[in-house]
């Protein structure tokens, strides 16, 4: 086989077409809301990256034990090497709208730019495409998208706090408020948005740092995975 | 002709049923090995650890060379059904002007595309194939049995698995049944036609 996994994974469509076409509809409407109240790139932003926990959970597991998967890992291609071009496959049409919305705010002097290409926007955008991709490896399509709005309606209707900023300014500093804080960015990313949520700068740290060992970690399970066939084996 | 692939004590179970057995095989350029089994034997699992999709929980897989062309196929359910005939063959380099979705093929014609496409250009070292010739109409299996022919002559290492013994008879140079979790060889040894020895074989070692 010649293709590369990049384009093997653009091939054999990690997305399903109502997903893009939602995706489609949602970027149009975060263009719309930028451009009749500049001030609102988050709004925009935070629907996209709604969409993309359904859209970075495209499953790989499922797929490669149905055989889908068997003309890239059987190829030269080291199966780590396959399953980080199936998760930058799977962000993909996440990063493009994102980088559309962004780019037409930027165009319009919305000034936002260095924080949705390398700051706390962008930050999210990379929680939401790790977290969704990891929790959906071993998932059907979508289905870590459903579990984790699933999990963040939960939090809601509790009106659970996320940051525990009830707890005093004396507790702020502790260890285990930073913990708590990176958590909840894990758990609940479109805390990055906004200027609202106080978080410290080790917190949003320690909640990259964990997202990216996590995604290391998933990449590199795949060398002890089996590929049997599902309902062969 | 030198060893290819080698099957080196391969153990595997799923939870407590144990597939493979400290089986071992081996397979060298120009020959095609024909591997069989009763259903449930284990094939598919020693044709996917032999392709190194499935690990062996003991043994191993050694290539002579790690950068041998490996080209494997699974059979007409391993190909994505909403991929269109003209993506998937771009893959392997080939231009199919079939815009229909693979699932909207015939059975036949899906195992006749994968087994075209993975058999197709030139430079394979190691040919895995797995129920080839499963859904393949006459005409189809003739053009798969000469396919075949020609990779054993071009010194391909091919491994074979298949119930079809007739076809299996007119590519493969030597015989492997698959037994208890073990590769047990079959030998000719009387002047009876080779398929009547493998039906037997097969037989006597499958009854219940």
């Amino acid at each position: 086989m010649n293709a590369s996994p990049f384009r093997y994974f653009l091939v054999v469509r990690l997305h399903a077409g109502h997903h893009i076409a939602v995706l489609a509809g949602v970027t149009a409407v975060g263009l719309w809301t930028i451009r009749m109240s500049p001030g609102e790139l988050d709004s925009a932003l935070g629907m996209l990256l709604f969409v993309q926990m359904f859209l970075a959970s495209t499953g790989f597991l499922a797929r490669a034990r149905r055989g889908h998967f068997d003309p890239i890992l059987t190829s030269a291609y080291g199966r780590v090497s396959v399953v980080l071009w199936h998760w930058c496959a799977s962000a993909l049409p996440g990063v493009v709208a994102w980088a559309i919305v962004v780019g037409v705010d930027s165009i319009s002097g919305g000034g936002h730019i260095v924080s949705a290409v390398v700051g706390r926007r962008f930050l999210a955008l990379w929680i939401v495409s790790a977290i969704a991709w990891i929790a959906g490896f071993a998932l059907a399509r979508g289905a870590a998208g459903a579990l984790w709005t699933a999990g963040l309606v939960a939090v809601l209707l509790n009106r659970t706090d996320l940051l525990g900023s009830s707890s005093g300014a004396a507790a702020s500093s502790s260890q285990l408020l930073l913990l708590r804080h990176a958590a909840a960015v894990i758990g609940c990313p479109f805390l990055l948005l906004g200027t609202q949520a106080p978080l410290a700068h080790g917190a949003i740290a320690a909640a990259a740092f964990t997202t990216s060992i996590c995604l290391l970690g998933t990449w590199r399970s795949v060398a002890r995975t089996d590929f049997y066939l599902r309902d062969r084996a | 002709m030198k060893m290819r692939l080698e099957l080196a004590a391969v153990s595997k179970a799923f939870g407590a049923h144990r597939v493979l057995n400290n089986a071992w095989l081996h397979v060298r350029g120009g020959e095609a090995v024909g591997l069989i089994g009763a259903n449930g034997a284990g094939k598919t699992t020693m044709m996917r650890i032999a392709a190194g999709l499935v690990r062996p929980d003991t043994g191993c897989v050694r290539r002579a060379d790690e950068r041998l062309a490996l080209r494997y196929f699974g059979g007409e359910t391993t190909l994505p059904p909403h991929v269109t005939v003209r993506g998937w063959a771009s893959l392997f380099g080939r231009r199919l002007d079939d815009r229909r979705r693979i699932g909207q093929l015939s059975r036949g014609n899906r195992q006749l595309l994968g087994l075209d496409l993975v058999l197709s250009g030139a430079g394979a070292d190691i040919i895995l194939l797995d129920e080839p010739w499963e859904g393949l109409d006459p005409n189809g299996s003739e053009w798969l049995t000469g396919r075949l022919s020609r990779w054993r002559d071009e010194s391909a290492a091919v491994l074979i698995s298949s119930h079809r013994l007739h076809d299996l008879d007119s590519v493969c140079t030597r015989f492997v049944m698959l037994e208890d979790g073990r590769c047990l060889p079959i030998t000719a040894q009387d002047q009876r036609p080779r398929v009547e020895q493998l039906t037997q074989a097969f037989a006597r070692r499958t009854r219940p």
